[in-house]
């Protein structure tokens, strides 16, 4: 099975920032629940495939927004 | 003529919608054959047949049910199929919204239950979309894979006609198809639920 990419946030705000971000970059990403395996809380995370991860993280970092990249 | 479906692994409504697309194509006369190994399906899928006025009889080997169906009439007189799956719900988009509140908060939460929607089993029978909830299926949406994932699954996805016309949205449509307040009440009326985000 292939892993998925996830990026997790320190805030609600974050994710929302990160999702627009991306946008305006053109990069894809999905917007999803933070998968159960990694929290029970409620909280939206984005998941991206392996092509895109670097331009994410870069995008992030860019932009001086905090977060977590993980696989599953 | 004879025709297969192979509905093996597919859980309701997925084998309602299968025999129904086949029974549609088929003549009067030709005999279905329809491979489903679940018995609820089965019991839906027989129920559909009968009130479609198809002879049906059943074969059951190693948990394989295999329907063998004659069409008897051209038209089918109940033909939505989703309505014989009694867990059968549909969701209801008005609003490119999650709830109420902050309207960034609404978009990104609206995102999130979409594209989860074909991971949680059951997953609707059919989308309904009208007002500002048209906006999800229309050129621009940051959830068109999603919702062009679920049509692939068989989903229904019904777009208001009026309301693409009001937003001149008619030739950016990108999911789903154009349909009217007959059809979206008549989903609305048989669906075993509706939910709406």
């Amino acid at each position: 099975m292939t892993r998925k990419h996830y990026f997790l946030f320190n805030s609600t705000q974050d994710a929302i920032k990160s999702e627009s971000i991306c946008r305006e970059a053109k990069i894809p990403v999905t917007v999803v629940p933070v998968p159960r395996e990694l929290s029970s809380e409620c909280g939206i995370a984005m998941e991206s495939g392996p092509e895109v991860l670097s331009a994410v993280k870069e995008a992030l970092n860019r932009n001086h927004i905090p977060f977590r990249h993980t696989e599953i | 003529m004879k025709a297969t479906v192979n509905a093996k692994g597919q859980k309701c409504p997925v084998p309602l919608i299968m025999t129904r697309d086949a029974l549609s194509k088929a003549e009067p006369g030709d005999t279905l054959i329809i491979e489903i190994d679940n018995p609820t399906s089965r019991q839906n899928v027989e129920r559909f047949l009968k009130d479609n006025n198809a002879s049906v009889s059943v074969s059951e080997k190693e948990g394989l049910f295999v329907l063998t169906a004659v069409k008897m009439e051209e038209n089918l007189k109940r033909p939505d199929a989703e309505a014989y799956c009694p867990t059968s719900h549909v969701v209801l988009f008005r609003n490119n919204l999650m709830g109420t509140g902050p309207e960034e908060l609404g978009a990104i939460l609206m995102q999130a239950f979409v594209n989860t929607l074909s991971k949680v089993e059951p997953i609707p029978s059919a989308l309904l979309f009208y007002n500002n909830g048209i906006h999800l299926a229309v050129e621009g949406s940051p959830v068109l894979p999603a919702l062009q994932e679920l049509e692939k699954k068989g989903v229904s996805l019904l777009v208001c006609g009026t309301c693409l016309d009001y937003f001149k949205s008619k030739g950016r449509l990108r999911a789903g198809r154009v349909s009217n307040m007959y059809e979206i009440l008549e989903k609305l009326t048989l669906a075993g639920h509706v939910i709406e985000p």
